[in-house]
């Protein structure tokens, strides 16, 4: 439903405006590709963005080439059917991207079927670049035309910049190393401002009370998710790359809190793990006992589900986990002797 | 008195003549026997170094014979002297002193040897006095080439050592070099000779210069346009004054200069040198680790006998080896002459002559031209022997398309039939390209030209032009696009995969189907250019 709803909405919505008017720049350049993020989805420590991109009617060329950069590398990448009309790369020139290339072109006027893609991380805002069928012309062989000077250097373009329309969505980057939970809130709070500066999210109030919920202490995330699910409707203020980059941060803050386990051993003995990639500073202590610790949870290595975390504690009871003062968990001591 | 040298020295028989019975004239002298003037010092015949197999005279024998009565006492075969001038009552004849000949009166004396003799002559000299202190005058020569002993005997070239005192102290020298029948050909002053031992020495060279050499050093180049045919050689003697003569001939000696012994000498930079204007094509790169240029820098000296002269100039010149790829321009991939007789270009000296200056060293710089090939190097000076070198021009380094089932290769033409060399990068990436699209569409595509094996400029007209502005250095490559799909053809999909695929391997896709105003249709030839610029 939300798709349906935003396909709508987003075919008429400007992602960012080309740079030239279509038919005056560079070849490849000469047309506008409204870029929406149709939806993202988050699957463990896994992303997947999926996009539609419209062709507007003023362009002046067709549409081939659609490339997201991709600082996560893509695991996979959607082909839509027929397959044999969709190229697919998840590198170009050494830059790890999410490319397609449409071999049957979109016209001016049309939509491209939906393209996803999917890496390991959390979604950000980063550059992608579209690009019209025309290449750019030598006349080399042409004697009719003047020659360059043949000393003069051909410089190695890079034809991705040099001849594409760069735009922002939402694409996937890597999980900081050292990141945590109020690492993380922080940084959905910086994207909430550059949504908002982006045009993303077009009512500044909105703006300013969702940065108010991921400043508080505690933070408020599902009030957070609230105002923007909120926001999210056709004619409202909270357009789809926005909606879908932030909800999917905030949906990743939350699990990986929720992610975390808490497991009774033996004797006084228990377990923590923490199936997230980012590290999780928890506390603890031991009900009505007056004793209390603290943890850190490192992130899981990879290749391993999760990362273990074991403590002792001195008093026989139950123990509760908390995070940032937060209850997340409890367990009871189950009097278990030790082998 | 420089008015008689002057006459004396203008080289004609009759000339000659006068300039000796106006001496005669103005000094009164009388003809006498000859005899051994108790005042002479006769010197000490001195041997010349390095005369091996050639005939020499050290005119050893008792005093007072005459020179015609003398047969050669030094290496080599004998021979006589045949007396050619000073037949007169006035003129003394040549007399043999104390292993030396000269004169012991006033008067003058020409013999040559009774045989064909070489082309260079040595003779020592022994100076006994101060030139100037006597107001003498003396005129000392070797004869060469000289095949008309009849007619005066003044035939061949002839080089004199003519010095000239005034009694007070002044003295004057020259070397001249005369011809009859022609003005002199060379006239400069030299140094007076002092007190000792001198030698003076001539040589014709096969170029028909004469070199001069006076105490061993090459004094004076002369070019004849018209050289004497070779001869006898002889000896002239000139002496006007009062006794005791101050100038004897110790040796005559045959050989001592090797005719073509003065050379030109060319050194070059030893760096691989590429064309020029590779610039829009990738540029040159560095072979073997070796720095690749256009420019190579080239030393020339003239040397005689081993010494570099100074102040020569050196003429230089290049010239394109343009034989159709018959020669050692073959394997350059020019199977053609210019079309329209258009001349292949053979780059550019910085000067076509050069001086080789008081360092005796001239330097010019050679900036290859747009073509590879070889182009030959000549360097030639006055009286020397010229130097010819050959200096390479190409692209090195860049590897053949192997046959390979993913493309087919097309564009070779008898003029150009090795048109698919590329840089090893390039070579790589086409294969990639061609295999991906082989493996997509079950096709092979079609490769045109790429470059020559030695690269540079890749004239498809063969007029050593036109047409392609790139693919000089191996890193560009015409696809075919259009026409039959059997053929090579490509369909729009094709086309769009194969761009995209060019530019994930690095490249960039030029559209050539159509014109420079993208609009109008190259029906000519259609097809992407593909370029590789990048190092890896």
């Amino acid at each position: 439903m939300r798709f349906l709803a935003s396909s709508i909405a987003v075919l008429a919505m400007t992602a960012i405006m080309p740079p030239v008017a279509p038919g005056q720049g560079a070849p490849g350049t000469n047309l506008s590709v409204d870029v929406n993020v149709s939806s993202v989805t988050l699957s463990g420590d896994t992303v997947t963005v999926e996009y539609v991109l419209f062709n507007r009617g003023s362009s002046a060329e067709e549409l081939v080439f659609f490339t997201v950069n991709a600082p996560a590398p893509p695991i996979s990448l959607s082909l839509p059917q027929p397959s044999q009309a969709w190229k697919a790369s998840t590198l170009y020139r050494e830059r790890s991207v999410a490319r397609w290339a449409a071999l049957k072109t979109i016209p001016p006027g049309a939509a491209s079927p939906r393209i996803s893609f999917r890496a390991v991380g959390v979604p950000a805002i980063v550059t992608a670049w579209y690009r019209g069928n025309r290449l750019p012309t030598l006349g080399e062989d042409d004697p009719e035309v003047q020659h360059p000077d043949p000393e003069t250097p051909t410089p190695d373009v890079d034809p991705l910049t040099a001849y594409s329309v760069p735009t922002q969505t939402v694409g996937i980057e890597p999980v900081a190393p050292g990141a945590t939970p109020a690492s993380l809130t922080s940084r959905l709070e910086t994207l909430t401002g550059e949504s908002c500066s982006l045009g993303w999210i077009s009512q500044p109030s909105l703006c300013t009370t969702l940065r108010g919920h991921l400043t508080a202490q505690p933070v408020r995330l599902a009030s957070f998710k609230s105002d923007l699910d909120a926001g999210h409707t056709t004619s409202g203020p909270v357009n789809d790359n926005a909606y879908w980059l932030l909800k999917t941060n905030a949906d990743y803050i939350q699990s990986v809190v929720s992610g975390i386990r808490l497991t009774y051993i033996c004797g006084n003995k228990f377990r923590v793990r923490n199936p997230s990639g980012v590290t999780v500073p928890v506390s603890w202590d031991v009900y009505q006992k007056n004793e209390t610790g603290s943890l850190t949870l490192p992130p899981r290595a990879t290749g391993q589900l999760y990362s273990e975390t074991f403590f002792t504690t001195v008093n026989k009871g139950t123990v509760r986990l908390f995070h940032e003062g937060q209850l997340i968990q409890t367990k009871a001591n189950g009097g278990a002797v030790c082998p | 008195m420089m008015n008689l040298a002057r006459l004396r020295r203008s080289g004609s028989p009759l000339a000659q003549l006068a300039a000796a019975l106006i001496t005669m004239s103005c000094s009164n002298e009388q003809p006498t026997e000859p005899t051994v003037a108790v005042a002479v010092e006769a010197p000490v015949a001195l041997s010349i170094v390095g005369c091996e197999g050639c005939r020499r005279d050290n005119f050893t024998a008792p005093g007072g014979t005459l020179l015609e009565n003398h047969v050669s006492d030094g290496e080599g075969a004998p021979f006589t002297w045949v007396k050619t001038f000073g037949v007169s009552a006035y003129l003394d004849p040549a007399v043999i002193q104390n292993n030396a000949v000269g004169k012991t009166s006033s008067g003058f004396w020409r013999y040559i040897t009774n045989a064909l003799a070489a082309d260079s002559i040595e003779i020592e000299v022994e100076v006994l006095g101060d030139i100037a202190s006597q107001s003498d005058q003396y005129d000392i020569g070797i004869v060469l080439r000289n095949t008309d002993p009849g007619n005066g005997g003044f035939g061949g070239y002839t080089v004199f050592w003519s010095a000239y005192g005034d009694g007070r102290g002044a003295a004057d020298a020259f070397i001249t070099v005369d011809k009859p029948g022609a003005n002199i050909l060379y006239e400069e002053n030299v140094p007076v000779p002092t007190p000792g031992t001198h030698t003076l020495g001539a040589a014709v060279l096969e170029s028909g210069a004469i070199n001069v050499y006076v105490d061993g050093v090459l004094t004076a180049t002369v070019v004849d346009p018209a050289p004497l045919a070779p001869g006898n050689a002889g000896l002239n003697f000139g002496w006007t004054g009062s006794p005791p003569g101050l100038v004897w001939i110790t040796t005559f000696a045959e050989g001592l200069h090797q005719v073509d012994s003065m050379t030109v000498t060319l050194q070059k930079d030893d760096a691989q040198l590429s064309p020029t204007e590779l610039g829009s094509s990738g540029g040159s790169r560095d072979f073997n680790g070796q720095p690749v240029q256009t420019q190579i820098q080239l030393q020339v000296s003239v040397d005689s006998n081993g010494i570099s002269l100074p102040d020569r100039d050196v003429l230089v010149s290049v010239v394109a080896v343009d034989s159709a790829g018959e020669g050692i321009d073959g394997p350059y991939g020019h199977i053609h002459r210019g079309a329209g007789g258009a001349q292949k270009p053979a780059g550019i000296l910085s000067k076509s002559i050069v001086n080789t200056g008081p360092s005796k060293v001239g330097t010019v710089t050679y900036t290859a031209g747009p073509v590879s090939g070889p182009v030959i190097l000549r360097a030639e000076s006055q009286g020397a022997k010229a130097k010819v070198d050959t200096i390479q021009v190409g692209v090195l380094g860049l590897s053949p398309l192997a046959g390979r089932s993913s493309y087919v290769l097309v564009g070779k033409t008898t003029s150009h039939p090795n048109n698919h060399w590329g840089v090893p990068v390039m070579v790589t990436k086409l294969n990639s390209l061609a295999d991906n699209f082989h493996a997509a569409f079950n096709r092979p595509l079609y490769y045109n030209d790429i470059s020559l094996q030695l690269g540079g400029r890749f004239d498809v007209d063969q007029n050593w032009a036109c047409c392609h502005d790139e693919h000089r250095a191996g890193r560009d490559l015409d696809l075919r696009t259009d026409g039959d799909t059997l053929q090579g053809g490509l369909t729009s999909d094709q086309r769009i995969f194969v761009w995209d695929e060019w530019e994930l391997l690095g490249g960039e896709v030029h559209n050539e189907r159509v014109k420079k105003d993208k609009v109008t249709p190259n029906l000519k030839n259609p097809h992407y250019h593909l370029r590789y610029r990048r190092s890896q």
